[in-house]
């Protein structure tokens, strides 16, 4: 692809690299929490929320692409990041794997922190939005027109 | 128990609890998640269609709120205070035609009077026919005709340089003189007085620039030391260039040269300097600001000068030993990528040039005229002559009691007003036109340029008729 072409918005998030370097990234985090508060139970609910939130906002609220300049004469303007991946290609390896931390985070979770009461509604809740979020039903579509413009 | 043996254990213990001992909800729960993740990554990628398209109302809206953008920015104040321009129809050495009307031309920069020379435009006459207008091809690429090679000779000769490479534009000589020398990392410590295309040059070398005050030798010492280099220091050795001009556009002053060169042995540097404004002015006979203070030119280590001003051609030269401009056929952007130096234009500035050898005297009516002009235009109310006794450029500035007027802007829009009352008194004369963009932008003011053609008669008519232009304004 021609240099120009290049969404680097998004071109980063291909690198296998990349992909290892982010489970690396949640297992230190986890480990810090427990290294830090080791008597504390709900590392990894905390973990998959605030991940959770993370990436909602920069994967489906953020739009456009704040960081590079020009940014592509606002083509992509209106499109979330989650959006850009792979120029809108649905169920790419790329969004498989970002549909899969949140799942797998989800179980992680839900065997450390149990079936029940607050901790597992947020969590079923927190990966619930975000994983939905990646569904091919919901690429440009914004509910309630919420952040539509 | 060894460290494989306990991630052994751990492991086991964690798929028996898993598989046997966990009760009713968590191998649903757990078995819905795997059977969703068997099923996402059994998809094949595909391309969603594209969006669904606006409704009525919401094209309506869009089309309601759209506002157009002009299609150029809105001019600014400066701008269009700049934006009053003379279209000049005809020429003779000393007066240029605007509408109809002959005007004492003090705008432009025709030092010696050779626009519109007889002699001059006849052998451009002659070269057009020769050689047409022009290759069109840069210097290494077919533009190189038999007049170029002539004239780099005969400015090395003139200028008494080893040797000479020529420039196609004057703007491009010093702009691309400077980056092919100075690279990244480099340091250029450089005047604050310096004209526009100067600091152009300056800014596309990508160095590291120091600035010192315009012609102020203390301040240069003291960039200088900062920029000293430690023996003991591990910093790498880079190349420094000091950048100065023989004779400042900006402000009509020259430099206090053997200072500079004293500075130089001292703190080892390379000197650049421009001398567009000097060649054919400053010395007995015309060789510039070296010849005026009897310093060799070659102490000089790169010195580029203009055909377009004393010479009244077009183009641009740098001067220096021969690896100096040796290194500029390859690496002077402006000598590389843009085509040659029309040839009529290299004959006439040939032509200056022995003009001015064969006749040093006019360089002695240049001078007596500049002193006429700065002892006619020193006492006139409200207005500060700047600059040095020697120099044709020579600027009229508003005095302290106009510093009130703190919008600068509002002493431009008064210059401007004495220079459209000038020409009721048959004078073209011009504001001192700066690009807003300029990091130091000196004081407004009205540029005068004398002219070796002047006649006494000329000289006091046109000094009575800038003396009751400002008195009509202020």
């Amino acid at each position: 692809m021609d240099e120009f072409q290049i969404n680097r918005n998004q071109s980063w998030m291909h690198s296998r690299r990349f992909w290892v370097v982010y489970i690396f990234a949640i297992i230190i985090s986890k480990l810090t929490i427990s290294l830090l508060f080791p008597h504390y139970e709900y590392g990894w609910l905390f973990i998959t929320a605030s991940h959770a939130i993370v990436t909602f906002l920069g994967m489906h609220w953020q739009k456009g692409i704040p960081f590079f300049f020009p940014a592509n004469q606002g083509k992509y303007n209106r499109l979330t990041l989650w959006e850009q991946i792979d120029k809108g290609q649905q169920y790419t390896p790329t969004r498989k794997f970002f549909t899969l931390v949140p799942i797998v985070l989800f179980m992680i979770t839900l065997h450390a922190n149990g079936y029940t009461g607050i901790p597992f509604y947020i969590n079923a809740i927190s990966s619930f939005v975000v994983v939905l979020s990646k569904m091919p039903k919901m690429d440009r579509v914004r509910l309630f027109g919420i952040n539509k413009y | 128990m060894t460290g494989l043996e306990s991630i052994y254990h751990t492991v086991f213990h964690y798929v028996k609890e898993y598989f046997l001992t966990s009760t009713s909800p968590n191998l649903a729960i757990h078995g819905m998640m795997l059977v969703f993740i068997v099923y996402l990554l059994s998809k094949r990628p595909f391309k969603p269609k594209e969006g669904e398209k606006l409704t009525k109302a919401e094209e309506d809206q869009l089309i309601r709120e759209w506002t157009p953008l002009p299609l150029a920015p809105k001019l600014t104040r400066h701008e269009i205070i700049n934006s009053n321009q003379h279209i000049i129809t005809a020429s003779t050495p000393t007066h240029s035609t605007v509408n109809d009307k002959q005007l004492l031309n003090l705008a432009r920069s025709n030092y010696l009077g050779l626009i519109g020379n007889k002699g001059i435009n006849e052998i451009a006459e002659n070269t057009i026919k020769k050689y047409g207008v022009g290759s069109c091809g840069p210097r290494g690429f077919y533009g190189t005709i038999d007049v170029h090679l002539e004239l780099e000779k005969k400015t090395a000769e003139f200028m008494k340089s080893p040797e000479a490479i020529l420039y196609s534009s004057s703007y491009a000589t010093i702009s691309s003189a400077i980056p092919s020398f100075s690279k990244i990392g480099d340091i250029l410590i450089v005047d604050k007085g310096i004209c526009q295309p100067i600091s152009v040059g300056v800014a596309l070398s990508r160095s590291r620039i120091y600035y010192f005050e315009h012609n102020n030798m203390q301040d240069l010492e003291r960039v200088l030391k900062e920029t000293e280099f430690k023996s003991n220091d591990k910093q790498k050795l880079v190349r420094k260039f000091v950048v100065i001009e023989g004779l400042y556009y900006n402000f009509g002053d020259i430099p206090p040269l053997p200072k500079i060169l004293e500075l130089k042995e001292k703190y080892k540097f390379r000197l650049i300097m421009d001398e567009s404004h000097s060649v054919g002015v400053l010395g007995k006979t015309g060789r510039g600001i070296t010849e005026h203070y009897n310093i060799d030119v070659n102490s000089i280590d790169i010195l580029t000068g203009s055909y377009g001003n004393a010479f009244s051609s077009g183009g641009g030269f740098c001067c220096g030993s021969p690896q100096v401009t040796y290194h500029q056929r390859l690496n002077g952007v402006g000598y590389v990528f843009s085509a040659s130096l029309p040839p009529y234009l290299a004959q006439c500035a040939k032509a200056g040039i022995s003009l001015l050898e064969e006749n040093p005297n006019v360089l002695e009516k240049l001078h007596s005229n500049i002193k006429l002009y700065r002892q006619g235009l020193s006492n006139i109310k409200g207005v500060v002559l700047g600059g040095s006794d020697l120099s044709p450029i020579i600027h009229l500035y508003l005095d302290q009691s106009y510093k009130t007027l703190d919008e600068r802007d509002d002493q431009e829009v008064i210059l401007e007003r004495v220079a459209e009352k000038a020409i009721d008194h048959g004078l073209l004369l011009t504001r001192a036109k700066y690009v807003e963009a300029e990091k130091f932008i000196p004081k407004p003011s009205i540029r005068i340029c004398v002219n070796a053609e002047l006649t006494k008669d000329l000289i006091n008519d046109s000094v009575k008729g800038i003396k009751d232009s400002f008195n009509s304004v202020l």
